[in-house]
């Protein structure tokens, strides 16, 4: 009793000493801006939200924190941020897999939120998917590749990373425009938990073909272990003039991209989404940031809230597909 | 005289096997819930529901026979220890609401006042030190995200 | 020896001043954050990530190295003393020495503790120096298959760890494999056992539960034992804090494992956490005090050290030649190298020697800074062991909170922290070993991840395995050591009883 007594005594003498935060803030932003990370520290969503908050804080002077909650290959933060007050202080660092994957690949039952129900800020940059073989890989195009899956579907050992990557897309859109039924060769394909693993099993030769982004796979291909017979882009990247895009390798069906950008809460106000977007305009144009995620072998771009929402839909449509494909949704 | 409690080893040995058992049924209906193959998300359930199986069967065919038993607890250890729990428990439900400061403060007040050998005054003003030493160290110094509460700190 | 030659000028680079003033910086932080009880490397990088933010390259990376081993230290320290490991790796070093804190052989376990890991992570420098690019192949050819077998090996370790019976172990490992599935399929992306609780599609956080099985539940047993102190002995003089016997005998299980942590943490997916418990159970066959492993036994706590040591050093292996970085600590460390432009891979020791060798050379500094930095304080730690319980107590209840909710940021972690803190009683009170628990979830990750990737080779079956001697190897090793262990178990299980009777006297 007397325990009980002294708590709350205690929270009340506390409760008085504390004045209430000032009501009414016409600027924004006037205290430091949460940017939530659905993904462990150190992963490529991860990377992205810490330049982007460098940058920002350097640029605008406003303390800008990235905050990691992963966990359930990003829902759980990804629903914290649907759930927050959208008052513009807490922000999503989104990314194809914290939202329109989580819609597509996963079990409705499994998200606690709709995937659809956010307000979109923009995009920042494109994650660009190469194919690759081993270096003594017999295969010199997607062609060959193809041929030989079509005839040894058993035999054919391709590897991508896990749920949530947006290697699994490129594969089966791959399958599909070389007319190889997708569970033909659902048993040889060997799943990765983390980006790195697929190009280093390709290395290994424990698998034959492979899908992955840039900064996982550069390492092995500069030390000529594995090899990029073509990247999905629209025109030939810089640092490999020699591969050919999927449109030259004949596939120009194939277009899925990661992507990265900002995202708030649903309903946040007019005047938060205006400043986020004229600032990530501004990022784009500015060499200094595009030079930062050039570094980590990001393409920028700039996409605004409704292209943005547009963009995710047309994904998500292209995923659902694969989804339905794999087994994974009906 | 070592004391050694004969009756606690079988009567143990039969509720982990009832366990093992309830267990191993759960393992095996999220196997066949998600069973899509051999490389599928339903192998282990399957493999664990195998190996509770197995285990009851164990806890069946050699119960423990001379198990000895913990020093039975005291009734203010029993309390203490509940004390600390559900502390802890109410810690959890209103930090959003008080902050990080206030209701650590406060936990760790009553969990230190509950450890053998303390004084309320010294109780309250080691809490004190600690959680106002962690908020300025972790919230103000290292700009560390615990949560802040209604108040905003 | 033209390795030499450039590790030599990496260490030139790395005694500039503003190169060891992070160095130094970073061993300090490091060492405070590990010291801390409930704070690791994992949530220490997490804390201090943004520090190291504006700095230019090779000061961030050294810096952030700095903190990674300096974390990884400084979390044996609370292992040792009131049995807060902040990490997995820690929790083998906490079982024999804070059986030593409990005797009075505070001073010995932490100046132990400190060699060894100093031992350890130079010998981890050296074999880096000389070997990473062989180990990286030797890392290459070590695929699913071979890493199944050798976690299907080391499964057998759950028959030596688990106590006085043998059934309880394995319940208590089911535990872990059980606690290990919860929450979204790492690969495929399935809930399972989630029963419909959203915060369980995280799945339950290693740390954690680790804080509840050990810290927490040891504040619960403080409370039933009535104890008024970690131990009641007398301290020993400061010069005796570690006697020449202590020393010797613990230098064989420090070489030991210094070897062995190194080379198991070449290899894919192998975290300190993992390397510890294996390389503990193999110094406990070996060793000629492996009968009292266990209760206190200082070659245990060299042992535990050594490998964590050594493991994440050699992790630097993988992280840098094959850009696979085994535990959260290297993914950090791996995206900062990232974020500068420095692309790991088989060539980064020929294109950005600088960097490698300076960082590397700034490792070496590091050890020895540590040790310095903190042998010189093990007897005021050593102290600590006759404090007051009950400050210690709320000490162990705050970082607990503050271990487990950062590094998530989950409210909900710490929830599981308190549910396991429960459970760890419990278990105690039922003489349910806690280890096979601990090892049961930190392998069933790597063991369904590998098995799945063994089937996918094999095209739906486990065929592939026919072709993979090293891994029939394994796993022929795995039965026979099993059948050994048995064998043995069934033999002593009259003293084991004996043993155990004792014991709860």
């Amino acid at each position: 009793m007397r325990r009980q007594f002294l708590l709350t005594a205690l929270g009340m003498v506390l409760l008085a000493s504390v004045s209430t935060p000032a009501a009414g803030q016409s600027e924004y932003p006037s205290r430091p801006i949460e940017l939530v990370v659905p993904y462990a520290t150190g992963g490529s969503t991860d990377i992205l939200a810490r330049i982007l908050a460098k940058y920002v804080s350097e640029k605008k002077g406003i303390a800008f924190n990235v905050v990691n909650r992963p966990g359930g290959s990003g829902i759980i933060g990804v629903r914290e941020v649907l759930n927050a007050r959208p008052d513009g202080y807490t922000l999503l660092a989104d990314t194809h897999g914290a939202s329109t994957m989580i819609g597509a690949f996963n079990d409705p039952a499994d998200v606690p939120f709709d995937w659809r129900n956010r307000t979109w800020i923009g995009m920042m940059d494109k994650d660009v998917i190469l194919y690759l073989v081993k270096e003594d890989s017999p295969w010199k195009t997607l062609k060959d590749v193809a041929e030989y899956a079509r005839q040894n579907p058993k035999k054919f050992r391709w590897g991508t990373t896990g749920r949530g990557g947006i290697a699994i897309p490129a594969m089966q859109q791959f399958f599909e425009a070389s007319g190889i039924p997708a569970d033909a060769v659902a048993d040889t394909q060997v799943l990765f938990k983390s980006g790195g693993e697929g190009p280093v099993a390709l290395a290994a030769g424990n698998i034959d073909f492979a899908a992955q982004q840039i900064p996982e796979a550069l390492g092995l291909i500069q030390a000529k272990r594995i090899r990029a017979l073509a990247v999905i882009s629209d025109e030939r990247l810089p640092l490999f003039p020699d591969v050919p895009t999927v449109a030259e390798a004949g596939y120009p069906m194939i277009d899925v991209a990661g992507w990265h950008g900002v995202s708030g809460p649903p309903g946040l106000p007019r005047n938060v989404v205006d400043y986020w977007v004229t600032l990530l305009k501004e990022a784009n144009a500015d060499p200094v940031f595009r030079d930062m995620l050039e570094q980590v072998r990001k393409v920028p771009v700039f996409l605004g809230p409704e292209e943005l929402r547009a963009f995710a839909e047309k994904e998500y449509e292209k995923y659902l597909d694969v989804a339905r494909k794999l087994g994974w949704r009906k | 005289m070592k004391r050694i409690d004969c009756t606690r080893g079988p009567t143990l040995s039969r509720l982990l096997g009832l366990v093992s058992l309830a267990l191993a049924v759960t393992c095996f209906r999220e196997g066949h819930r998600l069973w899509t193959g051999w490389a599928g998300s339903g192998v282990m359930p399957g493999l664990v529901g195998v190996l509770y199986v197995v285990l009851a069967i164990g806890f069946a065919v050699f119960p423990a026979k001379d198990t000895p038993r913990a020093a039975p607890l005291e009734k203010t250890q029993r309390r203490g220890i509940v004390t600390i729990v559900v502390a802890f428990a109410v810690y959890l439900a209103l930090i959003q609401t008080l902050g990080f400061l206030l209701s650590t403060w406060a936990f760790l007040f009553v969990a230190t006042r509950v450890m053998p050998g303390s004084t309320t005054i010294g109780a309250f003003l080691w809490a004190g030190a600690l959680s106002s030493g962690s908020h300025l160290l972790f919230r103000v110094g290292l700009g560390t995200a615990l949560p802040p509460g209604r108040f905003g700190f | 020896m033209e390795n030499l030659a450039l590790l030599s000028a990496g260490f030139a680079n790395a005694l500039t001043a503003t190169n060891l003033a992070y160095a130094l910086l970073g061993c300090l932080l490091g060492t405070m954050v590990g010291v801390l009880p409930g704070l690791g490397p994992t949530a220490g990088m997490a804390i201090l990530l943004p520090v190291t933010a504006w700095l230019s390259p090779i000061p961030a990376i050294i810096m952030l190295s700095a903190i990674f081993y300096g974390a990884m230290y400084g979390g044996s320290t609370t292992a040792i003393l009131i049995n807060v490991p902040g990490e997995v790796s820690s929790v083998i070093t906490a079982v024999d020495g804070y059986r030593m804190a409990q005797r009075g052989r505070a001073g010995a376990a932490l100046a132990v503790a400190a060699i060894s890991s100093f031992v350890a992570g130079t010998i981890a420098l050296i074999g880096l120096t000389f070997f990473a690019p062989a180990l990286a192949s030797v890392a290459l050819s070590m695929g699913p298959p071979e890493m199944l077998g050798l976690i299907v090996f080391s499964m057998s370790m759950i028959i030596t760890l688990s106590g006085p019976s043998l059934l309880k172990g394995v319940f208590s490992a089911a535990m872990g494999i059980l606690v290990g599935m919860v929450g979204l399929d790492p690969t495929l992306g399935k809930a399972r056992f989630t029963f419909g609780v959203t915060p369980l599609l995280g799945g339950i956080d290693l740390i954690a539960v680790v804080m509840g099985l050990f810290a927490l539940t040891e504040v619960f047993k403080s409370v039933a034992s009535g104890a008024l102190s970690i131990s009641s002995e007398r301290l020993p003089p400061w010069y005796r804090f570690l006697t020449f016997q202590e020393l010797r005998a613990s230098f064989g299980a420090m070489l030991r494992s210094s070897g062995l942590g190194f080379l198991l943490g070449c290899l894919p997916g192998m975290t300190p956490g993992v390397v510890s418990f294996m390389v503990y159970d193999a110094e406990k066959k070996v060793s000629r005090n492996s009968r009292n492993f266990g209760s206190g036994a200082i070659e245990g706590v060299a042992a535990a050290e050594g490998a964590n040591n050594a493991c994440s050093a050699a992790n630097f292996v993988p992280m840098l030649t094959l850009g696979i970085p085994p535990s959260t600590s290297m993914a950090v460390l791996m995206s900062g190298l990232i974020i500068y432009g420095l692309q790991p891979g088989p060539l980064i020791f020929e294109k950005e020697p600088a960097f490698v060798w300076t960082v590397i050379g700034s490792m070496y500094i590091g050890n020895v800074i540590l040790l310095v930095l903190n042998l010189p304080f093990v007897g005021l730690w050593a102290k600590l062991v006759r404090v007051p319980y009950y400050f210690i107590a709320s000490l162990i209840l705050l970082f607990c909170f503050i271990g487990t909710y950062t590094v998530r940021n989950s409210l909900f972690d710490v929830g599981t922290c308190l549910v396991f803190g429960i459970i760890g009683f419990l278990m105690d009170r039922l003489r349910i070993s806690a280890l096979p628990l601990v090892l049961g979830l930190i392998l069933t990750p790597l063991f369904e991840n590998f098995l799945r990737q063994t089937i996918g080779m094999g095209g739906g079956s486990l065929s592939v395995l026919a072709e993979r001697p090293i891994a029939i190897g394994f796993l022929a090793l795995g039965f026979i050591t099993a059948a050994i262990a048995l064998y043995l178990r069934a033999k002593g299980a009259g003293l084991a009883r004996c043993l155990d009777a004792e014991e709860a006297s």
